[in-house]
């Protein structure tokens, strides 16, 4: 299982590479920009990058090779996985390295990523990703990649403005804690990440509920969610015929 | 051993098979106890099946011209002089057999044929 | 004689093709064609036999066990030659072997290499710069180097040369010597199992139209010829694929040696070549059964 993530990851080395050579030129145009931005953006620019190869793996010919060999099934979708979230967690860890590098050695651009960045509000921005790669795969095994082209800019969106609605409750529901007196809602936010605080006021509401509770909750629903998904995919791919 | 296939041949592989290595068995080509090839080495240098070289080795065991001993392969059988005799006298009474019938086909009586016999006895001195 | 391979009343349902309970045996040691018109279903029979595709019924047996229950175990036993080779188009040969080769505990690399080497297989370059043939010899030096036991085939010598043909039956020989290994080999190209099957099972309309050993179908078939005058009679399921000219017909029968009994001289009977069964069965009044 991991042999076959390993290889995923090396066929697709390249669009992995690009990615991350990509952000450490950009990285500091970006920074200079607005934190929150250069946190969130990334990713799920990250996340095109690297789905674009790992679909056209998942066209019949290939998947001929694979059913053809000694593997389960089971082995091959959870290898796509563990590499899909691999992928972005290196791009995402790699991003916050050169922020930390930025901060400390070019005193030019100060953003203070240090005090912005908590493991809840990681985990809150992770989380919406891992929420697009459980709905991608199984899509795209159902339907096909040119199916999830055209729908995917409706899934990301969905995923999205859920995202921004999840935010903009946390923020509101606790305003006496975080102390954000602005106005609610996308406009709010926009404002926030305008400001340079959206990241801020998110961990100030996450930390509302205590530090490590949501957290847990947090990391919980990551984990039930790439179950959850894993468990369709299989099952959609064993229904699959080549 | 020499083996020579025909395609175009009436007669199927393996029967051609049979008729050379009965041959060589009879003419003392081939010598007592000689091991032959085993059936997959004869298919492959041919470029034939196995079931045919199987077949035809079958047949020869059967007729006792070979024995096949498992785990160690085929060999010639320990013949001896009536049974090479007898062996020998039947091939001749096969073809005999043929050109009595084809006679009786063609309305050739049996003074014709005798005759026909003396002429091409005398021809081969 | 143990069957490495026993497919029995295996049923595959699509909208416009259903294959229909077919049944053969393959026993270790041998080889079998499985010839039959484009279509017939072989392609059919040999995904379902590697679970590219899902069966309605029946049962699949390779190696004694079943080909789903004990799936890895019987898959990592095969060695598997499809008419369009799967691999990487942009990765090298090379990259290809390693990520195939590691799934395989048998795997061999000398005999690998041995194999690139007698087919003059350059292993640095891409995949996609090969032609046709030199794509079929790299998936067969794959299928052959992890010491599989039984290797299937499907169609791997439509497109290519007579000479690469000849190659390839001289590597099946080879295999051959084993008798502990079999191959599965299906072709329209009939010619290359004249020689060297050992059965031969004709599928046609999904159906199996027979399963025999090829010595046995070749002596007890024939070509028919004769004049038209015989055709006036029924004569039931003794002529099939008739073709009718002006001077005679032409046919195929299952039972040369009833005709010869019943018509004698009035017909001239011919050893069949797998094609002629192939292509007189595959006209209108071939018919489907035995």
């Amino acid at each position: 299982m991991f042999r076959l993530s390993l290889k995923d990851i090396k066929i697709n080395k390249i669009a992995f590479l690009i990615n991350l050579a990509f952000w450490t030129i950009l990285g500091p145009a970006w920074l200079s920009l607005n934190t929150d931005l250069y946190l969130m953006l990334p990713v799920f620019f990250g996340l095109f990058v690297v789905m674009i190869p790992m679909s056209t793996e998942l066209r019949d010919d290939i998947d001929i090779l694979y059913n053809s060999l000694p593997i389960k099934k089971r082995t091959i979708i959870i290898s796509r996985y563990i590499s899909s979230l691999v992928m972005i967690i290196l791009i995402y860890a790699w991003i916050i390295l050169i922020g930390f590098l930025m901060d400390k050695y070019l005193t030019l651009i100060q953003i203070g990523l240090a005090e912005k960045i908590s493991a809840g509000t990681i985990l809150l921005i992770i989380l919406p990703v891992v929420l697009i790669v459980s709905i991608y795969i199984p899509i795209v095994l159902r339907f096909g990649f040119t199916v999830f082209i055209t729908s995917g800019v409706i899934i990301f969106m969905g995923v999205f403005s859920g995202f921004i609605a999840g935010i903009s409750y946390m923020i509101s529901a606790s305003s006496p804690v975080t102390g954000y007196e602005g106005p609610g809602g996308l406009a709010g936010i926009i404002g926030m990440i305008k400001n340079n605080d959206l990241i801020h006021y998110l961990g100030k509401a996450i930390e509302a509920y205590g530090t490590w509770v949501p957290v847990i909750i947090i990391l919980f629903a990551i984990v039930l969610i790439v179950f959850v998904s894993i468990n369709i995919s299989i099952s959609i791919y064993r229904k699959k015929e080549l | 051993m020499k083996i020579i296939i025909s395609n175009s041949s009436e007669d199927p592989i393996y029967e051609q098979i049979i008729k050379q290595i009965k041959n060589q068995i009879i003419n003392d080509e081939l010598e007592e106890e000689e091991p032959l090839p085993s059936i997959r080495k004869l298919a492959r240098e041919l470029g034939i099946s196995v079931i045919t070289t199987k077949r035809a080795y079958e047949e020869l065991e059967k007729e006792g011209f070979i024995d096949t001993v498992g785990g160690k392969g085929s060999f010639v059988a320990g013949q001896n002089k009536e049974f090479l005799k007898e062996k020998k006298m039947k091939v001749v009474e096969d073809k005999l057999t043929e050109a009595v019938a084809e006679a009786r086909m063609l309305d050739i009586g049996y003074k014709e044929l005798k005759e026909m016999l003396s002429i091409l006895y005398e021809e081969e001195e | 004689m143990d069957n490495i391979l026993e497919i029995d009343l295996l049923r595959k349902e699509y909208k416009n093709f259903t294959l229909n309970d077919v049944s053969f045996q393959l026993p270790y040691g041998y080889i079998m064609g499985l010839i039959g018109p484009n279509g017939a279903g072989k392609t059919t029979i040999i995904k379902l036999i590697m679970n590219l595709i899902r069966k309605n019924d029946g049962s699949i047996r390779v190696f004694g066990k079943d080909n789903l229950e004990d799936e890895i175990d019987v898959k990592s036993r095969i060695g598997f030659v499809y008419d369009t080779p799967p691999f990487y188009e942009h990765l090298t040969l090379a990259q290809n072997k390693s990520i195939v080769s590691q799934f395989y505990r048998e795997w061999d690399e000398e005999l690998f290499k041995n194999y690139t080497n007698d087919f003059e297989l350059d292993l640095r370059s891409k995949f996609k710069i090969l032609s046709r043939g030199m794509k079929m010899k790299f998936q067969l030096a794959m299928a052959l180097s992890h010491n599989a036991d039984l290797i299937i085939l499907d169609e791997p010598t439509s497109g290519l040369d007579p000479v690469f043909r000849r190659e390839l039956l001289n590597i099946f020989s080879g295999l051959m010597q084993n008798e502990k290994k079999s191959i599965l080999f299906s072709t329209h190209i009939t010619s290359d199992l004249e020689r060297i099957a050992d059965f031969v099972t004709f599928i046609k309309n999904g159906e199996v139209v027979f399963s025999d050993e090829k010595d046995s179908i070749l002596e007890s078939w024939g070509v028919i010829k004769g004049g038209n005058e015989l055709l006036e009679e029924d004569h039931g399921r003794l002529f099939r694929g008739i073709r009718k000219h002006e001077y005679g017909f032409e046919a195929l029968t299952s039972d040369a040696r009833e005709v010869a009994r019943r018509f004698k001289s009035n017909v001239t009977i011919e050893k069949p070549t797998l094609e002629d069964i192939m292509f007189f069965m595959t006209s209108n009044n071939g018919g489907s059964d035995v």
